[in-house]
């Protein structure tokens, strides 16, 4: 039934389509978070590796996503955006099914399983799991892959007429970044480009044709200084998948059949994801907790989205003259996502009184998502 | 603060009680730090479970008559536990525990009085306990060498939690 998705017809739409790239990178990070947090200490060291290596990726996809928002004068926003006669919210309410890119199943948010690890798969995978891409049901005006979608957002930057790029609010490489690939800067159509081949390349919107590709082979922009090699993610998690590496000869079709790659799903904190309007009565300290995760996170995410529009955000500090100073938000969002870190796992240790044989999960909800 | 007794308690429920009466960390926070089992465990092994069973009951009696009664300051716990020169020193020595992750001997005074066991002398629990220390998270601060808040965090004020 699947006819050829629109092209993206003019800048208004190219900006509203990059809003919601933007949203999409972001919306993979909680999910592979939860299952990488849901890992007991000390356990499971190179499943975690493979996680943790994707989600600093999709960080860098978004950065990217970003910085060509911003070369195109339009600020990245958490605020619902009109596509196609749609109105979208970037940042999901997880269980979420994308009205944008179907293909790619429902994201939920699980600890580490066998299940949760299939649903790796199927946001990574080309045709995410479908054979061939006519096979997923689609409407005209959304996108039956993450391929297509950054397809259709390449082929704009390449030939829409009155695109006008310059050097605005660039997120630079000047921070710590423990994963493959860089921070481009986008000042014209060129590196606009650059930026979305990257996210491409990398990992989600993996071209077909790399199915036919060695798995392990990668640019030398994806190796990183410790040697480890950042080959795609749909690999990555195939070998999770499998338990086994691919051998260096295989391609990423097959199915691996390298050395062993040790998976214990015994060695996870059984969370379970309850939904916001399921959950417990809102003054429980269960409750209490959950819903400090959320506001954690909303605050991180406003944080992000500050450093993306170039402010400095004034925080309180008693030695400041007149007790306010101006701080980078960027900063302060990753303090933020450290401490997320440890509210997730001090979550998913904690028994939920309903259903004892389960800890509580992460939401991951953001605050002013309806 | 959430002190529900569940309807059948069960001995590391009423620990858990015990815990959150002691520390003021409700019931979610003291699980969050994963080591409920741990110092219950450490606690049994302190005191003996004949001892522990005693205090588990007259702990759980004064929370119950608390409740029921409604009272803020928590008075019945206080009398039964906190002023009691049985319960008192071994209270003082959870509350160290969950903010230290750090087990201290109980007094000479209660020892004359309660017996001892081999294994009540001054140690760190675990490297979790140390990590998981309320001390920190009470400050706002960090375990030094666990839980990195990131480059630059230095330069902010702690933010206690809510």
């Amino acid at each position: 039934m699947t006819t050829e998705p629109a092209p993206i017809k003019d800048i208004g739409e190219l900006k509203a389509a990059l809003q919601l790239a933007i949203g999409l990178e972001l919306s993979t990070i909680p999910v592979y978070l939860t299952a990488l947090y849901s890992i007991k200490d000390g356990t499971n060291t190179d499943a975690a590796q493979a996680i943790r290596s994707v989600v600093m990726e999709e960080m860098l996809h978004m950065v990217l996503a970003v910085n060509v928002l911003n070369a195109l004068g339009e600020k990245p926003s958490v605020n619902p955006v009109n596509f196609r006669n749609r109105r979208l919210n970037p940042i999901p309410r997880y269980p979420h099914t994308s009205p944008l890119i179907p293909g790619i199943g429902e994201l939920a948010l699980r600890p580490l399983t066998p299940a949760a690890v299939d649903s790796f798969i199927k946001i990574e995978h080309p045709y995410h799991g479908a054979v061939r891409p006519d096979d997923i049901k689609c409407a005209r005006d959304a996108y039956p892959t993450i391929g297509t979608f950054y397809e259709a957002i390449q082929t704009a930057l390449q030939d829409l007429d009155g695109l006008h790029f310059h050097s605005a609010h660039q997120v630079k490489a000047t921070q710590y970044y423990g994963g493959a690939g860089e921070v481009i800067e986008v000042k014209d159509r060129e590196t606009a480009l650059k930026a979305i081949g990257k996210i491409i390349d990398e990992g989600e919107g993996l071209p077909p044709n790399q199915l036919d590709k060695q798995a392990k082979k990668v640019t030398t922009q994806d190796k990183l200084n410790s040697g480890w090699q950042m080959y795609s993610h749909y690999a990555r998690f195939r070998e999770l998948q499998t338990g086994r590496r691919y051998r260096s000869t295989q391609l990423a079709r097959e199915t691996p059949e390298g050395s062993l790659l040790l998976v214990d799903y015994s060695a996870v904190h059984p969370a379970k994801y309850i939904k916001l309007d399921d959950a417990e009565p809102q003054d429980s300290p269960e409750s209490i907790a959950l819903n400090e995760f959320d506001a954690a996170y909303t605050q991180l995410v406003n944080d992000l989205y500050l450093a993306f529009s170039g402010k400095m955000k004034p925080v309180k500090d008693k030695i400041a003259p007149k007790g306010e100073r101006e701080a980078d938000p960027l900063l302060l969002a990753v303090h933020g996502m450290r401490a997320l870190k440890d509210k997730a796992v001090a979550l998913m240790r904690t028994p939920n009184p309903a259903n004892p044989t389960h800890t509580l999960c992460p939401r991951f909800h953001y605050a002013s998502t309806p | 603060m959430g002190n529900d007794t569940p309807t059948h308690p069960d001995p590391k429920g009423i620990f858990t009680d015990i815990s959150v009466e002691l520390t003021g960390f409700d019931r979610a926070e003291l699980g969050g730090t994963g080591m409920v089992d741990t110092y219950y465990d450490t606690l049994l092994r302190m005191i003996g479970e004949r001892e522990a069973g005693q205090l588990f009951r007259y702990a759980q009696e004064a929370l119950d008559a608390d409740r029921k009664e409604q009272r803020k300051d928590n008075a019945a716990f206080k009398k039964a536990v906190i002023d009691n020169p049985r319960f008192g020193p071994v209270a003082l020595g959870l509350i160290k525990l969950w903010y230290l992750g750090r087990w201290y001997p109980l007094s000479a005074a209660y020892r004359d009085r309660f017996g001892s066991t081999a294994d009540d002398v001054e140690h760190v629990v675990s490297g979790q306990g140390y990590r998981e220390g309320l001390v920190w998270a009470a400050a706002g601060a960090h375990p030094m060498g666990a839980k990195p808040p990131g480059f630059g965090s230095w330069a902010e004020p702690p933010s206690p939690t809510p």
